[in-house]
């Protein structure tokens, strides 16, 4: 086989018509066209436009939108290089309908979280973790648990980094994962906590009477209260993002349901 | 036997049997088409193959003559590289001047078993290699900003996980 070094005044590879390129590409595997992509612009534009034909060799009808409006897909499939259409369209069918699992058919789940290589589960007196590899959870063998924790009632948990933040009954509890030990834990007046958001230097717990708390994390170990708000009814949600702090109330008795505060420190 | 002439972009001729001649599906279109009498010896001009490129092209399709026809592309069909004849191999040891001449010739008279492996020989050359060994095997310059060729990478990247 020929590897000699193109002359120069003879025609090049990446000169020819693409119809020709095509009878070439159509003999590479998708590894082989991903290569071929990254050497110029010429290959990659022609490999994304003509995607579909070199890999499945005919037109495939890709999935390009979950918009129901005939002429919204129509747009989208006319806008968009095949490559790009099936990289959606993969998307979509792979995160609707193809990650199923039964594993917990039958038992509720109160509170997970989902990272790129972990999944988080919240249940009972526990909170564990299982790697995720490809998209798929590995149930088998939870990679870290928190466990002894007191009521059966877990509310809920956030995971950030290094640190997780539990609300169990009235039990608020920080755990590090380095060092595999809870390094705060305090009651809340025997009250349930319906909600809570950790980000890396404060959390807000937001509980059944009414009341929220905020905390100041120095040195993401040492909690400090900073203040507690009472609103006229119970609070379900908290988020915490940067200076701002959005709060969410069942809105019975005042007619706010939404409260955000800008949080000075 | 009957014979044809045919004459490459430089002038030369070349006398070639009708029946190896029309390997070509365009000299045969031609011939049929335009009511060449076979049995005078017409001149067939070939304005786009050069006469190094047609006297290879006549040298492959003469040896090729008594092949049955190539099969159709079967779409289903994984496209195989690793089946070429060595007789072929061969024929294709020449420099990548010449094999893009041959996969422009073969595209251009419509002689669809030398285009199918003057192009396997080419896929043969990028197969398993990395963009940059790509590059330097044809001589392909780099046109990507940083930023594009990052760009493209992350696209890639969805389909690598398969």
């Amino acid at each position: 086989m020929s590897e000699s070094v193109c002359e120069t005044d003879t025609i090049s590879l990446s000169e020819m018509a693409s119809e020709i390129l095509l009878n070439i590409l159509k003999y590479l595997s998708v590894p082989d066209l991903l290569n071929m992509k990254l050497t110029c612009r010429r290959f990659c534009c022609v490999i994304n436009s003509f995607w579909d034909q070199i890999v499945f060799k005919h037109p495939l009808s890709l999935l390009v939108t979950n918009q129901s409006s005939r002429q919204m897909q129509k747009r989208c499939q006319n806008i968009l290089v095949s490559f790009t259409k099936h990289r959606i369209s993969n998307n979509w069918q792979r995160g609707t309908y193809k990650e199923t699992s039964q594993f917990f058919k039958q038992k509720c789940i109160p509170c997970f979280h989902l990272e790129k290589d972990r999944f988080w589960l919240g249940r009972g007196t526990y909170i564990k973790s299982y790697a995720r590899y490809r998209g798929n959870v590995d149930f088998h063998y939870p990679n870290n648990v928190i466990d002894r924790l007191i009521s059966k009632h877990l509310c809920k948990f956030v995971v950030n980094d290094d640190l997780i933040l539990s609300g169990n009954g009235p039990n608020l509890r920080l755990h590090s994962l380095q060092s595999k030990k809870c390094i705060f834990n305090f009651n809340l007046n025997d009250m349930e906590i319906n909600c809570l958001d950790l980000a890396s230097n404060c959390f807000a717990v937001g509980s059944r009477d009414c009341k929220l708390q905020f905390y100041d994390l120095v040195q993401k170990k040492y909690p400090i209260w900073k203040f507690t708000n009472c609103y006229e009814d119970r609070i379900w949600s908290v988020a915490l993002n940067h200076r701002k702090l959005a709060i969410g109330t069942a809105a019975n008795k005042s007619s706010t349901s939404l409260i955000v505060l800008d949080i000075e420190r | 036997m009957p014979q044809i002439k045919l004459q490459s972009s430089d002038g030369e001729t070349f006398a070639v049997d009708v029946e190896i001649a029309k390997c070509s599906v365009t000299i045969k279109t031609m011939l049929e088409d335009l009511g060449m009498d076979e049995e005078e010896e017409e001149v067939v001009p070939l304005p786009n193959v050069n006469s190094a490129i047609l006297k290879k092209v006549i040298q492959w399709a003469t040896y090729h003559k008594d092949d049955p026809p190539p099969p159709e592309d079967d779409e289903n069909k994984e496209k195989r590289t690793d089946d070429i004849s060595s007789w072929d191999a061969d024929f294709l040891k020449v420099d990548q001047g010449t094999l893009f001449e041959l996969i422009l010739a073969a595209n251009y008279l419509d002689i669809k078993g030398l285009l199918d492996v003057t192009c396997k020989t080419v896929a043969n050359m990028i197969k398993g290699k990395a963009p940059e060994e790509i590059r330097k095997t044809f001589n392909i310059k780099n046109d990507f900003t940083a930023s594009e060729e990052e760009q493209v990478r992350k696209e890639n990247e969805w389909c690598e996980e398969k």
